[in-house]
């Protein structure tokens, strides 16, 4: 029977997303998902310390940031203080994510005109520099890098949805070991307090 | 014969044993929760030297400086003789390819870490290369064109600067009162960072460029080359830029960042978040 039911059901997969919608091409229409990121906000949501959805893997997230714009494009600039309850290994080592590093940290997104998307670089409460290049595709803008903290074999994957008209932004970060989930970071981004985008008066 | 036997799987099922207690050990490791993390360094050892150097910029600036286009030899800042065979209906004089710069910057710490966030408030006026058309000239590009680096875009910027560990360097982004982003990973040695990164928003650039620039060939390529040199102790941080076009240098920004203030230790950017 359980042969017969794994022979009938396909394996799970951690993550298929399949779309037809295409990057931004259009470095002016970068500009306005930048504008979206404008704002004071609040900090929510969890990690999952293992990256497979157990509820023992979870903590609680809460934080607070501040971007702000400056220029005409704009560029971002953000400030955050996000923390959750810290983890360490059964013999006090440190775990993957197991303590916040963005209490605080900084971030900078501007525009890459060359490739046409969006840069960004996060500078962590280590002094570690974390950044991308990363693509527009609806609203989601999605950047891949080699993770700064770990010598070989991960990747991080930072997905931030901004929706127009919106005061929530929704944050995900992904960290894979030798292409396996191995943390997950979903942060939920509440706007509190509007920032005047530069050059709206 | 049955001894023989013994003597050969004996062996066998150690070896098979032995292996699957390497695979067993090795799966439990990859599914243990959550993961244990391998480290550049020891988080509590001594501080690397390029986070001693990152340190050093900490500070707010007062900015003077140059910006000239040092591909024309006869045309930098100093000021040209006059020529007394021209006295009479002399020719405009030729404006020089330079410009002066002032501003400010504040450069702070994030949190207790050697990151360094700089914002950055630097103005000169825009520096353009005018083509006027000359009678007895078959060059018919006459025009405004752009010199790399000469158009202001410092007023206002940020930077952020932060270790790279797999490069064992320093790594930087600055994005421009545009909103272009341009950034590297750079190395540090002795008291001066280096970072070489291809010009922001090359391919427009190029395009405004003065076109039969150098061996009369079209201007193909342009790096960038930031030299950041910040001395122990030192009040003054010295700053420059080189753009090379065609692999030729072109221009050049020399700043020098003069310390008016003493960062204020506790006041670090955690301190200061809403």
């Amino acid at each position: 029977m359980g042969a017969e039911r794994s022979r009938s059901q396909p394996a799970e997969i951690g993550e298929v997303l399949v779309t037809g919608e295409k990057p931004t091409r259009e470095v002016a229409d970068l500009i306005p998902w930048l504008r979206r990121l404008l704002g004071q906000y609040t900090y929510e949501g969890q990690v999952d310390l293992g990256g497979k959805g157990k509820a023992e893997d979870r903590r609680s997230v809460r934080g607070v940031g501040l971007c702000i714009g400056f220029g005409v494009a704009p560029g971002v600039q953000c400030e955050i203080n996000v923390r959750w309850p810290t983890v360490r290994g059964p013999d006090g080592s440190d775990v993957l994510g197991g303590v916040s590093t963005f209490d605080p940290a900084m971030i900078l997104y501007g525009l890459e005109p060359d490739e046409i998307g969006i840069r960004y670089l996060q500078v962590d409460n280590r002094g570690l520099a974390e950044g991308a290049t990363g693509f527009v595709v609806g609203d989601t803008a999605t950047f891949k890098t080699a993770c700064v903290d770990i010598p070989e074999g991960c990747q991080r994957t930072t997905r931030i949805t901004a929706k127009a008209d919106s005061d929530i932004i929704d944050m995900q970060i992904d960290t894979e070991l030798d292409f396996q989930l191995a943390a997950r970071f979903n942060f939920q981004m509440r706007r509190v307090g509007k920032v005047q985008a530069p050059g709206n008066p | 014969m049955r001894s023989r036997l013994l003597t050969l799987l004996v062996p066998a099922a150690a070896v098979g044993a032995l292996w699957l207690s390497i695979a067993l050990s090795a799966a439990g490791t990859a599914t243990a929760r959550p993961h244990a993390i391998p480290k550049w360094k020891d988080p509590n050892g001594p501080p690397t030297e390029s986070e001693v150097w990152l340190q050093r910029l900490a500070g707010r600036y007062e900015f003077d400086g140059v910006i000239e286009v040092v591909f024309y030899p006869d045309r930098q800042c100093a000021p040209l003789p006059p020529d007394p065979a021209q006295s009479e209906n002399p020719p405009p004089p030729v404006e020089p390819f330079c410009r002066s710069v002032s501003g400010m910057g504040d450069c702070i710490a994030i949190g207790t870490g050697p990151g360094i966030q700089c914002i950055l408030d630097v103005k000169w006026p825009d520096l353009y290369e005018v083509r006027y058309p000359e009678p007895d000239s078959l060059d018919a590009r006459t025009g405004v064109f752009e010199v790399p680096g000469g158009v202001a875009n410092l007023s206002p910027s940020m930077a952020l600067y932060g270790m790279d560990p797999a490069s064992g360097g320093l790594r930087y982004l600055l994005v421009d009162s545009k909103g272009i982003a341009k950034g590297t990973t750079g190395g540090q040695i002795g008291n001066r960072a280096t970072f070489t990164t291809p010009c922001a928003n090359s391919a427009t650039l190029l395009g405004k460029l003065y076109p039969d620039r150098i061996d009369n060939r079209p201007p193909q390529t342009c790096t960038e080359t930031v030299r950041l040199e910040a001395k122990p102790e030192a009040k003054v941080v010295f700053m420059s830029v080189d753009y090379e076009v065609n692999d030729e240098l072109f221009s050049r920004y020399q700043f020098t960042l003069r310390h008016v203030e003493q960062t204020d230790v506790g006041s670090t950017v955690g301190d200061s978040a809403p």
